[in-house]
């Protein structure tokens, strides 16, 4: 008993959370799903607080214009403590954009709707202009729903469907090309309206589909199983693309249908993608503000992309870091081995079923061509940017010295410039070749050679280079000291920096305070020194990073740290803005 | 792409760094018939590095970047102008792209034929300046004359330029030189100095004043009968 009684309040709730979210009114077969959570933001942000911001004043103003005026956004009419939604769907004939809000006071939310005719409907209420009727705004008491169609022309080139809509049949021409009367194939429409009528019928439909018609879960996107496992309940934005190649090849087809010939985009239907999902999620957490984007590859692309971003930096490299001193850095592992085999082969897979005799040819000739083990010894594929601070140097420069008689004589001075300090990194266990270059550089004067650095003078180069080779790491850069590795004293690497630059395959670090301490030294404007002076005192490090393939899927993050003071994410970005739009 | 990037990085770093300044000289040796030479002088030595960077840029601030063969191209069409002018003679140039030091030098019949030279040197570099210099010389009364012509146009179009912009004219200078055979009497424009063997004037302004109008170029220089 006890057990029926659990199962019957687990049911309940799952029903009344699905009344109160609009979730289940997505289809199943949705391509693309966003949603913003109103609960969330609220929380981070009380809408009283909200009200008082530029952004929600503007929000006020603009919906209350010669109304009644409401005194918080809260009084739109709309639940925005809910979840919004945007969903994307494509079909054989139409691509649907909509947008699902619920609503609490539809007597308020009509108030909003000011232009247009509305209409009502069985069980809906419908709002639209006569000249773009491919965009209506529909609802009820519980929801408001926007429904974008944008018709797939190449649809409607066949004359069967052509017959349904009474649309004139195309026949073929005299010189071979399919005509529409006088029309060329490619105006499917005799008329503009004729498109508006058949879009707007479709996207009433979805209305009445979305409004009207009662769906099961096992209809709605909470039945996609891939759709339920990127749902992160923590975050506050949220993006899931079903099959991002499959969108891509239908968006061209429907670009290119009008332009190119028929030809190309059936290739695009043999490339042989699997599913390959994205995900992404924005969380204002109390510590840190993160966004997140995955991947979600198939398992042949995730194969090959593992032998891509297989390897992981130099150890070595670390040596040549001094943290203390880094305004930024950039990082970024591939196995030119692993690139080079399989990039060739990504780029056939693209291609699907067009040209593939050529392909396969291009593919072998390119494996003979270059010999992806020898390349991959001499570039490992591995690299990091130091950027330093910035570094006096003393230059010369030609100036005019005049005697007594104001006879001209051409001197030498010199004077001091601010040179940013850089360091480069590259593995190489073939070094053969650049040490080759530099000699030869040498021989026509470009570089020198003494104790072991190299130094690159060129009139092209704003400043003298160094480069050293040591152990497979080539270093180059502007000064001497870290060329060599001598800088021991304070070199360190902390542990968060080491996870960073080893464990991912991509990462970008920026220590935004020193950066922008700089940019204040070039600021002249008081009012743009009193802004950085303002971030500066309110930011902390961004880091961005890109994961290694794990699971069939790679993460990227953008990361940043709250200053502190903030209660959360949410609060720090508006306080933000607030004070930067002062 | 990583490369591009790190490059292009690397370039505006160097170019946010970077102050910059150049100066501008012009000589004028006058011989007693009223003959001479004229050498303008372009020195932009002192922002070598920063021309550097820039050369290495396809554009900057929404204005294209000239290649060197640009430059080169350019100076060779300043020298043909100059060949085809009237009165001017021994035309020739001198171009260093390590220091970024150019020159264009003539000699010159009467002084006369070098009015305006300055600026249409300039404008044919697509400078458009509206102040301009004439000389006079008159060989009887051995009264040397050079009138500069000033037009407000040019604090407009400093006003308009970006603060960065307007740093580059911040060291900038003019210098003018004047070398005679005979002993100056007297200089109307008390900013000039005259050499010590007085047979010289020399006059140093900086961009700005001569920008904003605070300074004049002209001066009577009045040599001994």
């Amino acid at each position: 008993m006890n057990k029926y009684y659990l199962l019957a309040i687990a049911l309940l709730g799952v029903m009344y959370i699905n009344a109160q979210d609009l979730v289940y009114k997505i289809p199943k077969e949705a391509n693309a799903v966003a949603s913003l959570k109103g609960e969330n933001l609220i929380e981070l942000f009380p809408i009283q607080e909200f009200d008082k911001t530029k952004v929600g004043k503007e929000i006020l103003r603009e919906a209350t214009r010669n109304r009644d005026g409401q005194q918080s956004v809260a009084d739109l009419g709309l639940d925005i403590s809910s979840t919004g939604y945007y969903f994307y769907q494509i079909t054989d004939s139409i691509k649907y954009h909509c947008m699902l809000m619920p609503i609490n006071d539809v007597q308020k939310f009509e108030k909003l709707i000011r232009k247009g005719k509305i209409e009502e409907e069985e069980g809906f209420k419908i709002n639209y202009r006569e000249y773009s009727k491919e965009s209506v705004i529909a609802w009820n008491d519980k929801m408001v729903l926007s429904v974008t169609g944008e018709i797939i022309e190449s649809y409607f080139t066949d004359n069967k469907v052509r017959e349904l809509y009474d649309l004139p049949e195309i026949k073929e021409g005299e010189n071979g090309d399919e005509e529409l009367g006088k029309y060329l194939r490619d105006d499917i429409f005799e008329k503009w309206a004729q498109k508006e009528e058949i879009t707007f019928h479709y996207v009433k439909n979805k209305v009445d589909q979305i409004l009207n018609t009662p769906i099961t879960n096992k209809q709605s996107i909470l039945a996609n199983r891939e759709y339920v496992k990127t749902i992160d309940k923590k975050a506050e934005a949220s993006i899931w693309v079903s099959d991002f190649m499959k969108i891509y090849s239908d968006v061209m087809k429907g670009k290119m249908s009008r332009y190119y010939s028929s030809f190309l985009y059936a290739g695009m239907d043999q490339a042989k993608y699997e599913r390959q999902q994205f995900s992404g999620h924005v969380y204002a957490e109390k510590d840190e503000l993160k966004m997140k984007a995955t991947y979600h590859l198939d398992k042949k692309m995730a194969s090959r992309m593992k032998k891509v971003y297989g390897n992981s930096l130099n150890k070595k490299f670390l040596k040549y870091i001094n943290e203390d001193e880094i305004l930024g850095y950039a990082s970024y592992v591939i196995d030119t081995k692993g690139f080079l085999t399989e990039y060739p082969k990504m780029m056939k897979n693209n291609l699907g079923g067009l040209f593939e005799t050529e392909a396969d040819i291009i593919t072998e000739l390119l494996s003979i061509v270059l010999d992806e083990k020898a390349i991959s010894k001499v570039i490992k594929g591995d690299a990091l940017f130091v950027m330093y601070d910035l570094s006096d140097k003393e230059v010369t420069y030609k100036t005019y010295k005049y005697d007594d008689d104001f006879k001209q004589k051409e001197v030498e001075k010199t004077r001091t410039e601010t040179i940013p300090d850089f360091l480069l990194l590259l593995s190489s266990s073939d070094t053969d070749i650049l040490k080759k270059l530099l000699k030869l550089g040498e021989e026509k004067g470009v570089s020198s050679y003494k104790d072991g650095v190299y130094t690159l003078k060129h009139r092209e180069l704003p400043t003298e280079l160094y480069v050293s080779i040591d152990q497979g790491v080539i270093a180059v850069g502007t000064t001497l000291e870290r060329i060599k590795g001598l800088d021991t004293s304070t070199k360190n690497v902390s542990q968060k920096h080491r996870k960073i630059l080893r464990k991912n395959s991509g990462s970008i670090y920026i220590n935004t305070k020193e950066v922008l301490e700089i940019a204040k030294k070039f600021e002249r404007s008081k009012r743009k020194k009193r802004t950085l002076d303002y971030i500066i005192n309110d930011i902390e490090d961004i880091q961005l990073t890109n994961g290694k393939v794990r699971n069939n899927k790679m993460t990227a993050e953008l990361k940043m740290k709250l200053p502190e003071g903030h209660k959360n994410g949410l609060k720090y970005l508006m306080t933000l803005i607030e004070n930067l739009d002062k | 792409m990583l490369k591009n990037y790190i490059t292009k990085f690397i370039i505006l770093a160097v170019l946010l760094s970077l102050t910059s300044c150049f100066e501008i000289i012009e000589e004028v040796n006058l011989n007693k018939d009223g003959s001479g030479d004229f050498v303008l002088t372009i020195n932009l030595s002192q922002s070598k590095s920063k021309i550097t960077s820039i050369m290495l840029l396809d554009s900057i601030n929404g204005h294209k970047v000239p290649s060197r063969e640009g430059v080169q191209q350019g100076m060779i069409e300043v020298l043909n102008y100059l060949k085809k002018s009237k009165g001017i003679y021994n035309v020739t140039k001198k171009e260093d792209y390590e220091n970024y030091v150019f020159s264009v030098q003539c000699s010159f019949k009467n002084i006369n034929s070098i009015n305006n030279l300055t600026k249409e040197v300039l404008g044919k570099q697509k400078v458009k300046i509206q102040s301009y210099n004439t000389y006079q010389y008159d060989v009887s009364n051995k009264k040397f004359t050079k009138e500069y012509t000033y037009d407000s146009q040019l604090l407009k179009q400093y006003n308009n330029l970006s603060i960065d912009n307007k740093k580059i004219f911040e060291n900038a200078s003019y210098t003018g030189i004047y070398r005679f055979n005979e002993q100056i009497q007297s200089v109307s424009n008390t900013k000039a100095k005259v050499s010590k063997s007085k047979k010289a004037a020399m006059l140093r302004v900086n961009a700005i004043d001569l920008i904003s109008g605070h300074t004049k170029l002209n001066a009577k220089i009045q040599l001994a009968k």
